[in-house]
């Protein structure tokens, strides 16, 4: 048994189920297509969970037809290296972060502020470089989506509930 | 004139000052903004737009000529150096090349890289030369059927280069497929799985998706990464041979044609364009290789093929735009825009009445293509240093990139926020050994199969359409099912790998 790759195939799982299902509410026509996708790959899932769960041999490693050769990508080096949960958390917490000051402050101020406190508190840049990035990419911000762009960027909650 | 005379007479007009400003202009642009991650040559070529209302012809041609080829190398420097695709064509190059980094080889591969992209692009444009008066008949043979074939082939390479478990690959497949489902149906216009979400009603884009499964997870795995330099001990950022680079489709030149062959015939079909190429022709090396061992671990062919391929698609997507005004990528839709816009009609008028501008862009795309090389191979040395950054500065300022190039796309802000939707769960599948290839490319191709499949299913209902009396679709499924069937014979005969999980 393999805990967290079982949880990961159950959420899989749990993610195509609810397409399934939300399909199955779909007129005739609106449903033909997805269906035709979505059962074959709920039960290919529904096996690699019973696989990750050890009810079913074969579990990280495939044979048979299901089995292939293939390249490996990625950062492998980095991805190799330890990797320890308090770390992953910062890193989905620092994206998170990105997303919660977005929507409080707004881009045009969120991302140039979020990119230069990550930079002097996480990687130890010194305040002046940071502070130059944070520049650099408000003018970008401002000079190529809204100006140039035209694109429409929604004020931060934050500053719209105090009136800036 | 004659035809080969209008193409000469159209290649001084381009080297003429000022014009050849123009396409070096967008050459240098295209190549400044593909370094940076999810701001690609759409992108820019969309914020080109509206600057250039008020150009002549000549000058809009050759810049945007420029910019349709321009891009392509810079995208697969990222994709090498940092394992950050500048664009989706280039994740196949990252399959090997940045493994070749890795390996103290950054300046072969990108040298590598740099020779594959201007040779297929020469002969990308050739073929697009040749073939431009004699090839409408073909292109006009195509429909729904045929369309619905070449995606479903392009759908089983996906287990080519997919990694690890097949199973897993499959899976993805269907839940990539799936996601590009979400929006309106396209026959009853009900919508499907929007939840009551305007944002989710015109669909899930693959930009953001794309960012997010590669930028934004690259950028999480940096950042969980106890690992502080990509220079420390994976990868030289001096080493490496330019010259062994440069040789390297020379020595592989029978691949280099054939991917070169797979670039341009998939660039001449509408709506497939160069991320099937890139990765149809990775999938080609490997599958024509005897020793398939050292793919996915830097083999410099896993380089060459793809390169060559996403060039020499350049010049094979022009031809149904020039030809039939049918894009077939998202630059030539955007540069199809920008022709109608002054007034240059595609298809008869664009053979005849304006053939030097049409040989005008396609010498801009051809000179682009090159000096996209050159400029790249002699910045090779500084780009290499690059990878000598250190992640804990790089992944805060991929993901400000991935923020700006998610909301500089269409200008909504929750493009970002599903770019880092999918970026965490993109970091998750990878952690856990599931492929996000074989999710991205049914996630493309999704809505090519299911217009073309609504399509034929209604005109054989109607007694429009019989696949007996269409030989092209035909053959291309009889392709499917002998793809299907060698992978079948040789993943039974391969020896089985652990998974990487």
């Amino acid at each position: 048994v393999r805990p967290a790759a079982a949880l990961v195939s159950g959420a899989l799982c749990a993610l195509c189920g609810g397409l399934l299902l939300a399909a199955l509410q779909l007129g005739p026509a609106a449903r033909r297509v997805p269906l035709v996708i979505l059962v074959p790959t709920m039960l290919l899932l529904l096996l690699q969970l019973l696989r990750d769960l050890g009810l079913l041999a074969g579990a990280g490693r495939p044979r048979g037809w299901l089995a292939f050769p293939s390249p490996p990508h990625g950062l492998e080096a980095v991805a190799a290296a330890p990797r320890e949960p308090a770390r992953e958390l910062i890193a989905v917490g620092l994206v998170a972060a990105v997303v919660l000051s977005v929507d409080l402050l707004g881009l045009p101020v969120a991302l140039p502020l979020w990119l230069c406190l990550v930079l002097v508190v996480r990687a130890r840049v010194r305040l002046a470089v940071a502070a130059l990035t944070a520049a650099l990419t408000f003018i970008a911000i401002e000079m190529g989506l809204v100006r140039t762009l035209g694109t429409l960027l929604p004020p931060g909650r934050l500053l719209d509930w105090l009136g800036l | 004139v004659s035809y080969l005379g209008t193409a000469g007479e159209a290649l001084l007009l381009a080297l003429s000052w000022p014009h050849v400003v123009y396409p070096v202009v967008g050459t240098l642009l295209a190549m400044v903004t593909s370094f940076l991650p999810g701001i690609g040559g759409i992108t820019l070529m969309a914020l080109l737009l509206p600057l250039t209302l008020s150009w002549e012809p000549l000058p809009i041609v050759l810049l945007y000529g420029a910019l349709v080829g321009g891009a392509t190398f810079m995208g697969s420097v990222t994709a090498i150096l940092f394992n950050v695709p500048g664009g989706a064509p280039s994740a196949a190059t990252l399959l090997d090349g940045h493994p070749m980094a890795q390996q103290g080889k950054a300046r072969t591969a990108l040298a590598c890289a740099a020779a594959a992209s201007a040779i297929g692009s020469t002969i990308g444009v050739v073929l697009l030369v040749a073939l431009l008066p004699v090839v409408r008949p073909l292109v006009l043979a195509f429909g729904p059927l045929e369309f619905l074939m070449l995606a479903l082939w392009g759908l089983t390479t996906i287990i080519v280069v997919s990694r690890g478990s097949a199973l897993k690959g499959a899976a993805m497949a269907g839940l990539g497929f799936a996601l590009a489902l979400v929006g309106l149906d396209p026959v009853a216009a009900q919508p499907r799985w929007t939840f009551g979400s305007d944002y989710l009603a015109d669909g899930l884009k693959p930009i953001p998706v794309l960012l997010g499964l590669f930028a934004v997870a690259e950028a999480l795995t940096l950042l969980a990464s106890s690992r502080v330099g990509l220079g420390g001990s994976g990868i030289s950022a001096r080493a490496g041979s330019i010259r062994e680079g440069i040789l390297a489709p020379l020595r592989h030149r029978g691949l280099l044609l054939r991917s070169s062959l797979i670039g341009t015939l998939i660039g001449i079909i509408p709506g497939v364009g160069g991320t099937v190429a890139s990765f149809v022709a990775y999938g080609h090396a490997v599958q024509s290789s005897r020793d398939r061992s050292r793919f996915g671990k830097g083999d410099i062919r896993g380089v060459v093929a793809p390169e060559a391929a996403h060039d020499a698609k350049d010049g094979g997507s022009l031809l149904p735009v020039l030809a039939f005004g049918l894009p077939g990528s998202e630059g030539t839709v955007l540069l199809l825009a920008v022709l109608t816009i002054h007034g240059i009609v595609p298809g008869r008028p664009m053979l005849e009445a304006h053939l030097p501008l049409t040989f005008a862009l396609i010498w801009a795309l051809f000179l682009s293509n090159w000096l996209t090389s050159i400029v790249g191979l002699a910045m090779t040395g500084g780009l290499a240093r690059l990878s000598g950054l250190r992640t804990d500065i790089m992944a805060p300022v991929i993901l400000a990139l991935v923020a700006l190039g998610a909301v500089a796309y269409r200008g909504q802000q929750m493009d970002l926020l599903v770019a880092l939707a999918f970026g965490v769960a993109g970091y998750v599948l990878r952690r856990f050994g599931w492929p996000r290839i074989p999710f991205i490319i049914a996630f493309v191709l999704a809505s090519m199969v299911e217009d073309n499949l609504l399509l034929s299913l209604r005109l054989a209902e109607i007694g429009r359409l019989s696949p007996w009396d269409r030989p092209l679709a035909l053959g291309l499924a009889a392709l499917v099912a002998l793809t299907v069937a060698w992978m079948v014979y040789e993943k039974r005969r391969a020896t089985l790998p652990e998974d990487p999980a």
